[in-house]
């Protein structure tokens, strides 16, 4: 006699389902994951790569700062230097002026300088030792301001003619330099 | 299975290496990355600016390069060395040795240019530039570096030298205010830690450093300084005189205007500086002040009511004998009122003075007034002149002392002793540095300074009066000024030789120290002439006119109101303060090597001072009265009185 052993269904096991084809919403799930780790990846190497420009911005910036700051220093030495008084007394020599009141007491050497002759008929040469001679005891004050920004028609630019005319006037009582009319002429 | 085992062979060969390298060769593999990545930078801030009180600049600094090789980054020395020599200027045999020496001892630098600005720098870059090299820093040339300096530049050269000071090549102040505030004005360090990528651009940079430097603002006026350095130069030159010094003090604040010497430096020429221009004179010279010092013999006997500016004194013959010494004056006067004793700078009358005071009150007003210790200003080296203790006082010190020998002071001293008296007795601390301040123009400390009163309102109002009459009608009528009124006391001293020990009547020093208007002085004026040649030789006939010259020119550029008329300057004869004739004895004291006080100036450098901040004590005003008249009943001993003649008075 045969006997029959009624087979009990099994139940269905994992292993029997994942066999079969894998719901579509797995694969959904999957795919949006990826999406957003992927869009992590590309969102984090943005804003590195922005970081790294703004840095090398930042540091270009940084740099041109320090080059205004030291372009800055340097005119403001230069507006110093050019403000002094040894560069102001400078250029005016350089162009024939005499600071007021050194004409009596200290004559300088001016490059081209004449002397007029006084009364007497001596030449008294644009030298400190023989003025040195002439200082009285008693020393006359003069308002001394530092040299201004020189003019070609300051009261001490020498005019055209003048060099003849003092030296035509015998007359005169001190001995004045005059500067090169010819530096002067040639400004204008 | 032979896959799989392939697969997990070289999966586990990955994974070993991995471990491998990120745990094993972790630090070593970090380092190289680092070093790769960062590089640190030093570099120093400009060293903080000098300012005169209306902001112009005395001492400044600016950014400069200095292009340097790296000999071990050269491979062709002499190819490198041609190029080099074409846009340096340098010589091309002198440079390929020198970088090839340095090659082979494995030194890394070797200077090829100094001082660089950025226009050089630019024109550098470009003839140097190798389009086959990429560099990530200038110039573009292999090998071939810049290391950022500093100079320091001062744009009015030798005005205020001494009072500016300069710094070394170091950066690090060798006199003046450079050596002061050394530590305010130094630039500190940078360190900068950059991050670079594989091209060598920056990409982030993190900067630390340690207090930045500050500027200082001086109360030095440049044109007021101007003015008073021009004026000098001139008076010692036409004197002939070895130096000249002048101080300029606001008398309410204390406010140092101007401080001049002369002969004077340029500290942007260091090498040409002569050694002995360098001290500065006006701190720390000392001298004996002569006449000038009999405003402390007075001022001490009026504070002590001793005497009124109208009591009368008698000169006698003008001569006087203390301690077997005989002092004697340049002429003889007879009976004067004490105002005219002063103006006609009588010896004799000022040592009866001081006589009257006593040692012990007479050493009390010279140490209130500030004698024998330093003044505090901010300059280094000040000196404290010199003052001997009572203790060591001689039988005739205390007379030599009252017509200013036997005492040394500088200048300075000087200078605040008369600017106490312009300010109504109240003494104001001189100082030169009116603030300190961060690169941004903001204020970190303002220097406040401390009153004290030295004497009374009422002594002071005195001594003005009398001090008046020496410029009316003394030895100090060459110090008359237009459309102001001034006072002053000259002085004229024979100086101590060292060489020949004793007194020199040949040598003098020649001052002549006042203030302007009388009635509220703005200014305090100090002129010292050491050893004039030629012209006069007494203060008066020196310095007097220099103080003219400075007054005038200043006053209105202070904006001070004319208070007077404008009159002539006196060219009736000079009031002599010096007997003429030479010698010692002269001088009207007899044994001058026991009296004289050596002038010299410190050979020693002292520490800087430190700038001590000082909180401001406040003065009570002093209501104004009339002069004081001796009250009845009172004696007056010049007049011979004593208690047993004196009739009560009612």
């Amino acid at each position: 006699m045969r006997t029959r052993t009624a087979r009990r269904p099994r139940p269905a096991s994992l292993s029997t389902r994942e066999i079969g084809s894998l719901p579509l919403s797995y694969y959904v799930v999957i795919a949006i994951c990826g999406c957003i780790i992927a869009a992590g990846f590309l969102f984090a190497a943005r804003q590195h790569f922005m970081s790294m420009d703004l840095g090398m911005k930042n540091s270009k910036l940084r740099k041109q700062l320090e080059e205004l700051e030291s372009e800055s220093r340097r005119l403001l030495l230069a507006r110093e230097v050019a403000l002094s008084p040894m560069e102001i007394t400078r250029i005016a020599r350089g162009l024939g002026f005499v600071a007021v009141g050194e004409t009596d007491l200290l004559p300088m050497v001016v490059a081209g300088a004449t002397v007029s002759q006084n009364k007497g008929g001596n030449v008294a040469r644009a030298e400190n030792k023989d003025m040195g001679a002439q200082i009285s005891g008693l020393t006359r004050t003069a308002f001394q301001r530092p040299a201004g920004p020189p003019s070609v028609n300051g009261e001490l630019t020498a005019k055209a003619g003048n060099e003849k005319t003092a030296k035509k006037n015998e007359g005169a009582k001190t001995n004045v330099i005059r500067p090169d009319v010819t530096a002067v002429a040639k400004l204008r | 299975m032979l896959i799989v085992a392939v697969l997990v062979i070289w999966m586990g060969g990955i994974s070993v290496r991995l471990v491998h390298l990120q745990v094993t060769k972790h630090e070593w593999l970090k380092e190289r990355a680092e070093g790769q990545r960062f590089d640190i930078r030093r570099s120093k801030l400009p060293r903080g600016a000098i300012l005169d009180r209306n902001g112009r600049g005395l001492a400044m600094s600016v950014r400069v390069k200095t292009l340097y090789a790296d000999p071990t980054e050269i491979e062709d020395v002499a190819a490198a060395a041609k190029t080099l020599a074409k846009v340096t200027g340098v010589k091309e045999k002198d440079l390929a040795s020198q970088l090839a020496a340095a090659k082979a001892d494995e030194r890394k630098f070797v200077t090829l240019s100094k001082g660089l600005d950025d226009e050089t720098v630019e024109r550098i870059n470009k003839a140097l530039d190798d389009p086959k090299l990429r560099k990530a820093d200038a110039p573009n040339f292999v090998g071939l570096h810049y290391r950022e300096e500093q100079r320091r530049t001062y744009p009015y050269g030798t005005m205020a030298a001494h009072v500016v000071g300069f710094s070394n090549a170091d950066g690090i102040g060798q006199a003046g205010i450079e050596q002061s505030q050394n530590d305010i004005l130094y630039g500190a360090v940078i360190k900068k830690v950059q991050e670079r990528d594989r091209l060598g651009r920056i990409y982030d940079e993190s900067i630390s450093e340690k207090e930045p430097p500050k500027d200082v603002v001086l109360t030095i006026s440049t044109p007021i300084q101007f003015m008073v350095e021009q004026a000098l130069e001139k008076a010692v030159k036409s004197s002939q005189a070895r130096s000249g010094m002048s101080i300029v003090i606001d008398n309410k604040t204390g406010e140092i205007l101007a401080l001049a010497n002369y002969p004077t430096f340029d500290p942007n020429k260091l090498n040409e500086i002569k050694h002995d221009n360098l001290p500065n004179a006006a701190v720390q010279l000392v001298y004996s002040p002569g006449s000038a010092f009999k405003l402390v013999t007075y001022s001490s006997a009026l504070e002590r009511k001793l005497i009124t500016p109208t009591a009368e004194i008698d000169s006698g013959n003008g001569t006087i004998e203390v301690a077997k010494h005989r002092f004697r004056d340049s002429h003889s006067i007879g009976r004067v009122t004490y105002s005219k004793a002063l103006a006609q700078s009588s010896n004799v009358c000022a040592i009866k003075t001081g006589m009257r005071v006593g040692k012990e009150g007479f050493y009390e007003t010279l140490q209130n007034f500030g004698f024998g210790k330093r003044i505090g200003i901010e300059l280094p080296a000040e000196t404290n002149g010199i003052v001997r203790r009572l203790d060591r006082w001689n039988g005739d010190s205390l007379a030599s002392m009252s017509i200013g020998y036997e005492i040394g002071v500088t200048p300075l001293q000087m200078a605040t002793a008369f600017a106490t008296i312009a300010n109504n007795g109240v003494r104001v601390q001189p100082h030169i540095i009116k603030e300190i301040r961060q690169s941004d123009e903001q204020a970190v400390s303002v220097t406040q300074a401390e009153s004290t009163r030295v004497v009374s309102a009422e002594t002071a109002r005195d001594l003005k009066v009398m001090l008046r009459e020496v410029v009316l009608s003394g030895t100090g009528k060459r110090a008359q000024l237009n459309g102001y009124t001034s006072a002053g006391k000259t002085g004229t001293a024979w100086k101590f030789d060292e060489k020949i020990k004793k007194v020199n009547a040949a040598k003098y020093v020649s001052s002549f120290i006042g203030f302007a208007p009388v009635e509220d002085p703005a200014v305090t004026i100090a002129v010292v002439m050491d050893e004039p040649k030629v012209g006069g030789r007494d203060g008066g006939q020196v310095a007097g006119p220099v103080f003219r010259e400075i007054a005038q020119q200043i006053l209105p550029e202070l904006n001070v109101k004319p208070d007077g008329l404008a009159e002539q300057v006196a060219e009736a004869e000079d009031i002599p303060e010096t007997p003429s004739g030479g010698g010692p004895t002269a001088s009207g004291i007899d044994d001058p090597a026991k009296t004289a006080v050596a002038a010299s100036t410190p050979k020693r450098r002292e520490p800087a001072l430190e700038k001590k901040p000082v909180s401001p004590v406040k003065v009570k005003p002093v209501s104004l009265q009339p002069s004081r008249t001796l009250p009845s009943g009172s004696i007056d001993r010049s007049r011979g009185e004593t208690r047993d003649t004196n009739k009560r008075k009612t």
